[in-house]
């Protein structure tokens, strides 16, 4: 079963789609199930001002790349790097165990954007 | 409610007859192995769901022992067959596509002694009964041969098979659990020593089900106690549920071809449906004489069934099985899909419809418009490129 957070992402996303001007691109794949996630992002300075993802997974890994470019859109690197590892596990409210795979995803979606800090606006 | 219900394999609604026939009995408590009168009544009512038992598969009323379903089934028939071979253990045939509680029962003999040899299908499904034939071995054993397969549908040369069988004066099982109540089957006919059914899969109650012995004597109990169903299945009679199952063999008997003919109209209007939903492939055959009338198993590349089911189930209350459950790891991935030879990607974008007798045209449609509509949606926001990138 899926909590409620995840519910509402799964079936009404914010986030999809790609945006032309991007300043960042954040990819993601698991070689064993196949779930891809690909976040564009744009930068206002240190500000992610916009992100849209594209995923092929299950429903939970697409409410997770909508959690999370829903969450860094207005933030900046430093607020981001500032949230608290049981901050982002409780993102995704209460996981079965076959969803748990998804916490891994968001941990590596925070991971690669931070690889980009120091990236500025094109 | 029942009108976005797609799960019919994984169980069925309680027909209103049936959960008419049931609370009439609610309180009728006597125990039939009593000798008083209270103990009588319930002797007759249990003696009358045995004959409607009997009456839907061609049987006696004396081969048909009560159990507690399909899996307590399987696995009286399997371990009170060859326990009488347990200090001389040889070959069991299965097939690859059989329900876990034969699988399992399978492995469970082969790790004591048994050898078992499980038999592959064709791309559509099917076991080749040639491939029965050749795989027999001198210290034959058992030959279990599902009837109709719960994910793909596909409906087994049973008669052949037997034949085959016989003609080697081998026991011969056949799990029905999938077939009872979607088609006719005479155990005569079938010339099977024994036979599995279940009564929720058509629209009994769950928790009771149903042996057919040709030779009752073939068989020791796996439970034992006092004396119950020949000594077969011993222990106070699941009176409430027999007399379900009673009832639910006698509507079923009495609609078997309306609801055969009504589900092969709907599932031939499903099929002309789905064609219109891009990159919808059918898995195993659509032959509708060798098909389940109310199964059909379908893959939409490029996206996960179970985001498909979950979408479905969560914006439109439709609710529909899948091939692999969600999981990052591949031991959850269909073992009746892999052995039709669909890869780990296909697998994972598969879903399975099962309908019944109260799915309407109307609910077809009603189906296939959120199907579009949910794969439209997933497919939206698909990347150019998946998989393992890093």
């Amino acid at each position: 079963m899926y909590n409620s957070v995840i519910v509402d992402h799964f079936t009404n996303p914010s986030n999809t789609g790609e945006i032309t001007d991007k300043d960042i691109q954040i990819k993601i794949g698991n070689s064993v199930c196949g779930d891809t996630i690909f976040i564009d992002i744009k930068l206002d300075r240190d500000h992610i001002i916009n992100a849209k993802f594209k995923a092929y997974g299950c429903a939970t890994s697409i409410a997770t790349a909508d959690i999370f470019s829903e969450y860094i859109i207005g933030k900046s690197f430093k607020e981001i790097q500032d949230i608290s590892v049981t901050e982002r596990k409780e993102m995704l409210g209460e996981l079965d165990p076959s969803q748990m795979h998804c916490l891994h995803i968001l941990e590596e979606l925070f991971t690669k954007l931070d690889e980009h800090q120091g990236d500025t606006a094109c | 409610m029942l009108s976005q219900y797609f799960d019919y394999n994984a169980t069925t609604p309680l027909d209103k007859q049936v959960a008419q026939e049931i609370s009439e009995h609610l309180f009728s408590f006597g125990n039939p192995s009593s000798t008083h009168h209270f103990g009588k009544m319930a002797k007759e009512k249990m003696d009358h769901a045995r004959k409607q038992a009997a009456d839907l598969i061609g049987a006696s009323s004396t081969n048909i022992f009560f159990t507690s379903g399909g899996t307590e089934g399987n696995n009286m028939i399997l371990k009170g067959w060859l326990q009488s071979f347990s200090a001389s253990p040889g070959h069991i045939i299965t097939s690859c596509i059989e329900h876990p509680s034969i699988l399992n029962v399978c492995n469970y003999f082969e790790e004591n002694g048994f050898e078992v040899t499980y038999l592959p299908v064709n791309e559509l499904g099917y076991v080749e009964p040639k491939h029965v034939e050749l795989a027999i071995q001198e210290n034959t054993q058992l030959i279990s041969i599902m009837s109709a397969n719960n994910e793909i549908g596909t409906i087994q040369a049973i008669s052949e098979i037997s034949s085959i069988a016989n003609q080697r004066d081998i026991f011969f099982h056949t799990d029905a659990v999938q077939a009872i109540g979607k088609f006719p089957l005479d155990v005569k006919e079938l010339n099977v020593h024994a036979l599995t059914f279940s009564a929720h899969k058509f629209n009994g109650p769950k928790g009771i089900g149903a042996v057919y012995l040709k030779n009752p004597s073939d068989i020791f109990p796996l439970i034992i106690g006092g004396g119950q169903e020949q000594e077969l299945r011993n222990g106070t009679e699941n009176m409430i549920g027999i007399i379900g199952l009673g009832k639910a063999c006698e509507v079923t008997k009495n609609e078997l071809e309306w609801q055969r003919e009504h589900c092969q109209i709907l599932k031939q209007s499903l099929i002309e449906k789905l064609k219109e939903i891009p990159d919808c492939f059918v898995n195993g055959d659509v032959d509708s004489q060798r098909t389940l009338p109310n199964t059909l198993n379908i893959r939409l590349n490029n996206i996960r069934g179970e985001a498909i089911a979950a979408i479905l189930n969560e914006q439109y209350r439709i609710a529909v099985s899948l091939g692999s459950a969600c999981s990052a790891t591949k031991k959850n991935l269909s073992h009746v899909l892999l052995s039709i030879g669909l890869n780990e990607d296909e697998i994972r974008s598969s879903i399975r419809i099962s309908f019944g007798k109260y799915t309407t045209e109307e609910d077809i449609h009603f189906f296939v418009n959120a199907l579009t509509n949910t794969v439209s949606n997933l497919r939206r926001f698909l990347p150019t490129e998946v998989q393992g990138v890093n």
